[in-house]
């Protein structure tokens, strides 16, 4: 072996140590970096040459440089993430229902029913006086304002997830163009290459992926070639270096649907942020605003019926306490119209939209929903008379055929929206329960004061402010749920995490060492280099010595 | 397990929080006073809180109601004493004018007259601005003085404008009090009151009592037939209410009617009989109120301990928890202090 050969070991030494302490460097400057994972040199033995005192190794190589990754980890990783995220969006979203209905702080409906109900007693004790019955009708609008903020403070809550869903299908959408270019990127990087991996940009990938996955949940498999596939929802997201982008619709109840090639997959999310909004969205319009509607239409229709049957201070009678319900109708036909729509049994009321149609001779009709269930079959019609089911009841006036249709709506989604007092006036306030002109009966007061124990049937036969606390327990239930939801899910993601953080994190401890380990042995390949440059010193000096000796 | 820089930095960050979340709720549970902060943290404790205090509320609305049935009772208890004590007048003033001298009988005819209008008074009495006496009808006057036929005697007569509604006030779940009492009740004779056959006065005339009860108002009007034992025209006359028994009696002591006077003694103490027993029972009445107000005060003593008991903070166990959090978050921030900055690097010189 010439002298020189020790100079190339020691080039080896030297550019190894370096290459190692490059990637020590890098880890070091990337301790915080998210989604970073750790990466390490591979150091190779060079190829040896021969001598004839057998092979002698010509030096080091820096031969692979590979990132500390657990694909398990990094895929329970992504799944806890989903699930968290669900949990995070839920217990939020809940959180704020049940903030308005909090009735741990007095906030809520129990207070002002009790209240109005108060009133009526007052008025029942004194039925002679203005006061009692001004004091009443401002407690009626107390109830009607705090039912009404109730309400649209929870229909801002669904609100707010419908405009979150749109915004996180944005985020989505931006995520997926990304994670495509990365995609390219690493076919291009590991395109012929034999092991090597494009450690920063998977790092970059996964750290898209775990972005996405606060998002919304998804499954996704590599291809040989280093591409990720996503697919969200039974449809592809990103496919090699194809996106396919998300959007977002509306559908009947107003509720925001998310849209992916030209597929409705709102029903087929189940996890990330919008998994959680999509349930929560639901479920506070169907366990919490359907029955705080129920409730007030109940309140009502209960405080009508009797106040209808009272006389007020002025003799009128027939009057509505509250605004009577809103039965929306709609007609399509030239010559018919549905007159008087009215509410004849809360209990059998439904949310459903109802469609009837007649056959040509117009002598029977059939009603069918929404869905186009039929709901009452073809039955004898004869003009002019009223057309009662499912709580409803109304009458057509004019000739139908069967080109004609009319559409019947429930007027529970509208209870609170459409909730009002529909008396000013305190002498209208029907307290006296025999004939007119009597200020001092107490009769229908004092029956409507006794509401407040009353059971009713169409709250399955339950006292008013008994209902109202089993809506407040099922949102005070589910946000517990969701809490609890929360803890385990933050718990068992920060589990995951220190599994990954131990895998894949950046020990600076470990680069410290790492670093002096590779400082010495590039000092120890630069004292080869001088040693060699000394030997061929003396190897020179030899030569001049023999040339002037 | 492999330690990283990420993992120490991610432990202390959830230690940190979950302390200050901590203490967060238990400063919050001390100022509010309230350790259940929202339904979720006890839904069950939450729904009987609930209902406990949808109880305490109408039974302070009971309360309230019984304070105002309590003073209309009272009113009338008092204007029925003064009715009472009238009659009794009334009854002294009968008993001691017997003799013929006009100074005395033009005197006690006068103090018939002042008894009379006294209860007239009464009968009108006013809660503020509706009277009590009324029924239903209370912008309506009770009694109203109205001009009898020409030759009738006395010529006035004391008519009643009210009806016979009962204002029965809610005091308890399904539990009513009758905070009124009608002006026929008090003031018109009940109709089965007196004798149905005719009595013999002292002088030998006989004195027949007739009574019927108008449908429409409830007044009951008795018609008094005295007849001359020695013959002659009988002298009828009627009243309605204890004005006219007084008003009557007035008339017939000034003119001396020793029948018309000794015919309205036996109404005269009916009447007395039936005044004193309405107003036992009217005092029943408010003695009934003053016991559930009793009852009622003692439930919501009982519900007010229990919702306390379900709902308010512990202070000095939160005092103390909040101690102990904020000794271990110090403890925290001091080992944290001391191992964040620390790592090899800081050794190698």
């Amino acid at each position: 072996m010439a002298l020189s050969g020790l100079f190339e070991i020691g080039k080896s030494a030297l550019i190894a140590s370096q290459t190692a302490l490059a990637v020590t460097s890098n880890n070091i400057a990337n301790v915080n970096t998210p989604g970073y994972s750790k990466e390490s040199v591979t150091l190779a033995i060079a190829s040896p040459f021969s001598t004839s005192a057998g092979p002698v190794g010509s030096g080091v190589s820096a031969s692979n440089i590979t990132r500390s990754y657990d694909s398990f980890t990094e895929a329970q990783l992504l799944n806890e993430q989903q699930n968290q995220s669900k949990s995070a969006s839920l217990d939020q979203t809940w959180g704020q229902v049940e903030q308005v209905l909090n009735e741990s702080q007095g906030i809520g409906l129990s207070s002002p029913l009790s209240d109005f109900f108060n009133a009526w007693n007052d008025v029942a004790t004194s039925p002679d006086s203005p006061a009692a019955r001004t004091t009443l009708l401002q407690k009626a609008n107390t109830l009607v304002q705090t039912a009404s903020t109730i309400q649209s403070s929870i229909v801002d809550t669904v609100n707010n997830a419908n405009t979150t869903i749109r915004s996180d299908v944005s985020q989505i959408n931006s995520l997926a163009t990304d994670i495509a270019s990365l995609n390219q990127q690493i076919v291009k990087e590991e395109a012929g290459s034999s092991g090597t991996q494009a450690n920063d940009l998977l790092d970059q990938r996964d750290a898209k992926l775990t972005a996405l996955a606060k998002l919304v949940d998804f499954t996704s498999y590599q291809d040989q070639n280093g591409s990720l596939t996503v697919v969200v929802g039974e449809r592809n997201l990103v496919s090699g270096v194809q996106t396919n982008p998300m959007s977002t619709g509306s559908d009947t109840n107003g509720n925001t649907t998310v849209i992916l090639d030209n597929t409705d997959i709102t029903s087929k999310i189940q996890g990330g942020d919008i998994g959680g909004l999509i349930q929560s969205g639901n479920d506070i319009q169907t366990k919490t605003l359907a029955g705080l509607n129920l409730l007030l239409a109940t309140v009502v229709q209960e405080v009508n019926s009797l106040h209808t049957q009272g006389y007020g201070l002025d003799g009128s009678t027939g009057n509505n306490f509250f605004t009577p319900l809103t039965v929306p109708t709609v007609n399509n036909s030239a010559t018919a119209t549905i007159t008087q729509p009215q509410v004849t049994g809360l209990a059998a009321l439904t949310s459903n939209e109802y469609t009837i149609n007649f056959n040509a001779a117009g002598t029977t009709y059939s009603v069918s929903d929404q869905t186009g269930a039929l709901v009452v079959p073809p039955t004898a019609y004869t003009s002019g008379n009223p057309i009662t089911f499912n709580g409803l009841s109304f009458t057509i006036t004019g000739a139908v055929t069967n080109t004609d249709s009319f559409t019947i709506g429930s007027p529970l989604p509208t209870a609170i929206s459409s909730f009002g007092v529909a008396i000013t006036d305190p002498n209208k306030v029907a307290a006296a329960s025999t004939a007119a002109g009597v200020p001092g009966d107490n009769g229908t007061a004092s029956q409507i004061a006794q509401l407040t124990n009353a059971t009713i049937s169409t709250l399955g036969n339950d006292t008013f402010s008994g209902y109202y606390s089993g809506v407040v327990s099922t949102v005070g239930s589910i946000k517990q749920s969701t809490a609890d939801g929360l803890t385990f899910d933050n718990n068992l993601l920060s589990q995951i995490q220190a599994r990954r953080d131990s895998a894949s994190g950046v020990s600076l401890d470990e680069e410290a060492t790492n670093l002096i380990n590779f400082q010495r042995s590039y000092e120890a390949g630069a004292k080869v280099i001088t040693v060699a440059d000394e030997l061929v010193q003396t190897v020179i000096s030899l030569i001049g010595g023999s040339v002037t000796g | 397990m492999r330690i990283t820089t990420s993992t120490i930095l991610a432990q202390i960050q959830s230690g940190i929080q979950n302390f200050q979340t901590n203490y967060s709720e238990l400063t919050t549970q001390l100022s509010t006073g309230k350790k259940i902060l929202a339904p979720s943290e006890d839904v069950a404790g939450t729904m009987r809180a609930m209902a406990y205090q949808v109880s305490i509320n109408a039974n302070n609305q009971y309360n309230n109601n019984i304070t105002g049935a309590t003073t209309n009772l009272n009113l009338t208890s008092d204007a029925l004493t003064g009715v009472s004590s009238m009659l009794s007048t009334l009854t002294n003033l009968i008993s001691n004018t017997s003799g013929t001298d006009p100074v005395i009988t033009a005197s006690s005819s006068q103090q018939a007259a002042q008894v009379r209008d006294e209860l007239y008074n009464y009968a009108n009495s006013k809660n503020g601005s509706g009277y009590i006496f009324s029924g239903f009808q209370t912008n309506k006057q009770p009694y109203i003085i109205q001009n009898q036929a020409p030759g009738v005697v006395p010529s006035t007569n004391y008519a009643y404008q009210g009806d016979n509604g009962a204002l029965n006030v809610p005091m308890g779940t399904g539990a009513t009090m009758q905070a009124n009492v009608a002006g026929n009740d008090a003031f018109s004779l009940s109709p089965n009151a007196l004798p149905t056959t005719p009595i013999t006065l002292g002088n030998g005339d006989t004195a027949q009592y007739a009574a019927v009860t108008d449908p429409a108002t409830g007044a009951t009007t008795t018609t008094v037939t005295i007849t001359p034992s020695g013959g002659g025209a009988a002298d009828t006359f009627s009243f309605s209410n204890a004005m006219d028994i007084a008003n009557i009696i007035s008339s017939a002591i000034g003119s001396n009617n020793t029948s018309r006077i000794e015919a309205m003694s036996e109404p005269l103490s009916k009447m007395r009989d039936q005044v004193n027993a309405l107003q036992a029972e009217v005092g029943s009445r408010i003695n009934a109120l003053t016991d559930q107000t009793n009852q009622l005060n003692q439930n919501t003593t009982t519900l007010q301990n229990d919702l306390s008991t379900i709902q308010d903070a512990d202070t000095s166990t939160i005092a103390l928890q909040l101690t102990q959090t904020n000794t271990a978050l110090q403890a925290l921030y001091s080992t944290s202090a001391k191992i964040l900055p620390q790592s090899l690097f800081d050794f190698l010189k």
